[in-house]
């Protein structure tokens, strides 16, 4: 017999982690707080609509049902739902993050990562730039070895029990510094070993200058790539531009397809970026995997509202689109291509721990940005911004105010998060999208909340034919026959 | 075949009582198991595919040796739902 507390539960738990969604058609139901993906039928979903929408008005609710479904089937979806929530499989408790907060507080801070620029100067000049082709507002310059080492040294010094480390060549364009970068990596290697930790280092590039040297050396050194390039050649050239002015498809296509091949086709993402000039952008991401790339993450362009940045009216086809991609590349990893999509690639069964899961980016705190003169940033978008401005290699962080600042934005602090279903796998979203568009780390920008919100959807929905492939389609037509059968 | 001749009242014993239970017939929910094997909890209306661990996870704490997410493929949108832990 169900009591007005299960009633109670399942409102509560619709309206914060429990979320309902369908993706080309499939009804999925995500306890995000339990970390549970179930399939449900009609007359769950309609079940759950009610009760969410009835403002805590249940007897009205389930009136409103009896118009469409008989008491025997409400009540077996009430039992039904009773007992997944008596398992811990719905409308799950969150876990206690207060007192993990309060023992949090008394932890030392312990650096993990830095985005070493090793270049303020780029090679192209693309339209969308937020590094403002390559220099971040401050003056061309590359990074000497003797910052470089000095960053390496700054890095294990304040990492304390950490035993994995990582670094990544950025820019502008970092190859233009490949010298530094292949002195960084060796003292970097020597010094790690002597700490008795491991640093992992990323190179990100544009690829102009991924020559046969420097591919010798970054598969020696396994260092994972990421290799920029938007998509279709008409889509890249129309913004991605050489200093002459040509288009950098075709050289770019070319090295990375050397490259990749270098390195079995292993340890690399070819990364691009949408703009509102192409919202058809899944066409660039099937073309990307057309061209025999595995690993590729294409993601939004970070620009206020004008040529490249979204407005309000382009979000719905944006989400439109995501869940074409998700469709497409289903379909192509059913007749067996090797798809990996950055985005889509939500781990169902562990995922994070609490401390990852609310607060997804550790900028700040325990990863900063390194300008070539040495300067400390919360992080590589924040370079420039002489607010955030945090310290050098030298004298190591003299602002501890603005380390602790940035630990304390997490989805509880963030009131948008706190009452978000997607809080446990987004964790909080991007303080520098935050800062530049709402003016604070407390309030995520609006757009790119729909956006990653409709990513897990469609990451999901991805994931779960990635597990059951071709069942998922059999049982849901299976389900429907039941249904009309019932009927 | 005298095991099998004993056995037959029971099994429709055993039909008779989970009857109340099954939202549709016998044979159509083993075949709904046989189609669908991975399933970890069947049942009318809602298949649980994915049973989820955040309730009982015990690593509240955190290790700290995973990726950091701007680390890896994205350098603008960030995210953790696509971060494998390390300790998995």
């Amino acid at each position: 017999m169900a009591e007005v507390s299960d009633f109670e539960a399942i409102y509560q738990g619709v309206n914060k982690n429990v979320h309902k969604f369908k993706i080309n058609g499939l009804p999925v139901l995500l306890d995000a707080a339990a970390g549970s993906v179930h399939l449900i039928d009609n007359a769950v979903w309609d079940f759950l609509d009610s009760i969410e929408n009835c403002c805590g008005r249940f007897a009205y609710a389930l009136r409103e049902l009896e118009r469409k479904y008989s008491r025997r089937e409400i009540k077996e979806v009430l039992r039904e739902l009773i007992s997944l929530r008596d398992l811990g499989l719905l409308f799950a408790d969150e876990p206690n993050a207060e007192e993990f907060l309060e023992k949090e507080k008394e932890r030392e801070f312990m650096v993990k990562a830095l985005c070493l620029h090793a270049a303020h100067d780029c090679n192209m000049t693309c339209g969308y730039c937020f590094a403002a082709e390559g220099n971040f507002g401050l003056k061309k310059e590359l990074m000497s070895k003797e910052v470089g080492e000095r960053a390496v040294d700054f890095l294990l010094e304040n990492s304390g029990s950490r035993r994995t480390l990582e670094i990544d060549f950025f820019g502008g364009e970092p190859l233009l510094n490949f010298e530094a970068i292949e002195h960084i990596t060796a003292y970097g290697n020597k010094k790690a070993e002597e700490y008795g930790k491991r640093i992992n280092f990323t190179l990100t590039t544009n690829c102009l200058l991924l020559n046969q040297e420097v591919c010798e050396f970054v598969n020696r050194n396994k260092m994972q790539v990421i290799l920029s390039l938007d998509g279709r050649k008409i889509i890249n050239d129309r913004v991605r531009l050489l200093k002459d002015g040509r288009g950098s498809y075709d050289v770019v296509v070319k090295r990375i397809l050397n490259f990749v091949e270098s390195r079995n086709h292993e340890n690399y993402y070819v990364r691009g970026t949408f703009t509102r000039k192409n919202l058809d952008f899944s066409k660039d991401v099937f073309h990307l995997f057309d061209l025999g790339l595995k690993h590729v993450s294409v993601e939004p362009v970070v620009a206020p509202p004008g040529e490249y940045g979204f407005y309000e009216d382009d979000i719905s086809v944006l989400e439109m689109e995501y869940e074409r991609l998700a469709e497409g590349l289903v379909k192509r990893m059913l007749s067996g291509q090797d798809i990996d999509f950055y985005h889509f690639n939500i781990d169902l069964d562990e995922g994070q721990c609490l401390s990852r899961k609310i607060r997804g980016c550790g900028a700040g705190f325990e990863y900063f940005a390194v300008t070539p003169s040495g300067d400390i940033y919360p992080c590589h978008q924040f370079v420039g911004e002489k607010n955030f401005l945090m310290g050098n290699v030298f004298e190591g962080i003299k602002n501890k105010d603005m380390m602790e600042l940035f630990r304390s934005a997490h989805i509880y602090s963030k009131p948008k998060c706190r009452e978000c279903w997607a809080k446990f796998i987004c964790s909080g979203g991007c303080h520098a999208s935050a800062y530049y568009f709402n003016g604070s780390l407390f309030e995520p920008l609006e757009t790119a909340c729909i956006l990653q919100k409709k990513r897990i959807e469609c990451g999901i929905y991805f994931q779960l034919y990635k597990r059951f492939g071709q069942q998922i389609s059999e049982l849901m037509d299976f389900r429907d026959s039941l249904e009309e059968k019932g009927s | 075949m005298k095991i099998k001749i004993f056995l037959a009242p029971v099994l429709v014993m055993g039909i008779f009582c989970l009857q109340p239970f099954l939202c549709y017939n016998l044979v159509t929910e083993v075949e709904f198991f046989r189609w669908f094997k991975e399933v970890t909890i069947m049942a009318s209306h809602v298949i649980t595919l994915v049973k989820g661990v955040l309730v009982k996870s015990d690593r509240s704490a955190g290790c700290g040796e995973c990726q950091t997410s701007c680390q890896s493929a994205c350098k603008t949108s960030c995210t953790v739902g696509n971060q494998k832990c390390l300790n998995h």
